[in-house]
């Protein structure tokens, strides 16, 4: 959680980081503690009722390059080589799901990114 | 005769199915991306009603740290408050967490959050009785383990 309270102080909201931290601990009590709980019930069906248990959780960080086999842009264009320019991600929306077999992945749940692309609404769109 | 025992093991375990169907599982990842984002909407919404401090931003190493996850367009987006790009940046934080509590703890910070929720489950039981017995007993082992872990 102190990564939140980073970008708590980069956007300046609060630029004491011990403040941020503070604030960040008071969310995590009451916002956090229902994914925590999703996150171990998760855990606990995947170890102890999946019988091949190489399942986890997949992220994209950031910088990633898009590509449609592992990830799905959340505005649902395929943008693998949309005017062959590489897409960046800027960031992910919705984690996915993955099964490895030895160096094999196969995707169960792509998870959705946001592309750097569509991170800035191009000027003069905001207006009606 | 021992032989055949431990083939008929084998053959039991070879032959173990799956106790949870497929639409199950990706339930539950749906319910997590739900409450992810729900809880990314209100905690950026939350900071957002907050005055921004007047100034200019100092760059420590922690700061390196995090331009240089995000890249430069996102850390100048957050760094602008869009309102688009902070909510992102938490969604970002709050799948790593995830990632971290079903691949192994990440110890430290997980554990203090983990130790709070233990200590409801000490003092109150289940903290609700969606979770059958077994995954249960799992996921306290799992918590107290952490705890432990992390009051070093």
């Amino acid at each position: 959680m102190r990564d939140l309270a980073r970008i708590l102080t980069i956007t300046r909201y609060f630029s004491d980081f011990s403040e941020a931290m503070k604030s960040v601990g008071n969310a995590v009590e009451s916002e956090v503690k229902a994914i925590v709980e999703a996150s171990l019930q998760l855990d606990a069906t995947i170890k102890t009722k999946i019988a091949l248990s190489d399942v986890s959780v997949y992220i994209v960080p950031p910088g990633t390059f898009f590509a449609e086999e592992t990830m799905d842009n959340e505005f649902g264009e395929d943008v693998t080589r949309a005017g062959g320019e590489r897409m960046i991600v800027a960031g992910m929306v919705k984690i996915g799901l993955v099964q490895r077999t030895g160096n094999v992945e196969k995707m169960l749940r792509k998870p959705k990114v946001i592309l750097e692309r569509d991170l800035v609404e191009p000027e003069g769109e905001s207006q009606g | 005769m021992e032989n055949t025992t431990e083939l008929n093991a084998a053959q039991a375990f070879l032959t173990k199915v799956d106790a949870v169907s497929e639409a199950e599982v990706m339930g539950m990842v749906e319910n997590l991306n739900t409450l992810i984002a729900s809880a990314s909407d209100v905690l950026s919404d939350t900071w957002d009603q907050r005055k921004p401090i007047p100034g200019t931003l100092v760059e420590d190493p922690d700061l390196k740290q995090i331009r240089d996850y995000f890249g430069n367009l996102m850390f100048e987006q957050i760094a602008a408050r869009n309102p688009f790009a902070v909510t992102l940046a938490i969604q970002m934080y709050l799948g790593h967490f995830v990632e971290r509590v079903t691949s192994g703890w990440g110890g430290g910070e997980v554990a203090g959050i983990l130790g709070k929720i233990y200590g409801m489950i000490s003092t109150k039981g289940k903290l609700n009785g969606c979770v059958d017995s077994k995954a249960d007993g799992l996921r306290q082992q799992r918590v107290r383990q952490s705890h432990q872990g992390g009051e070093h």
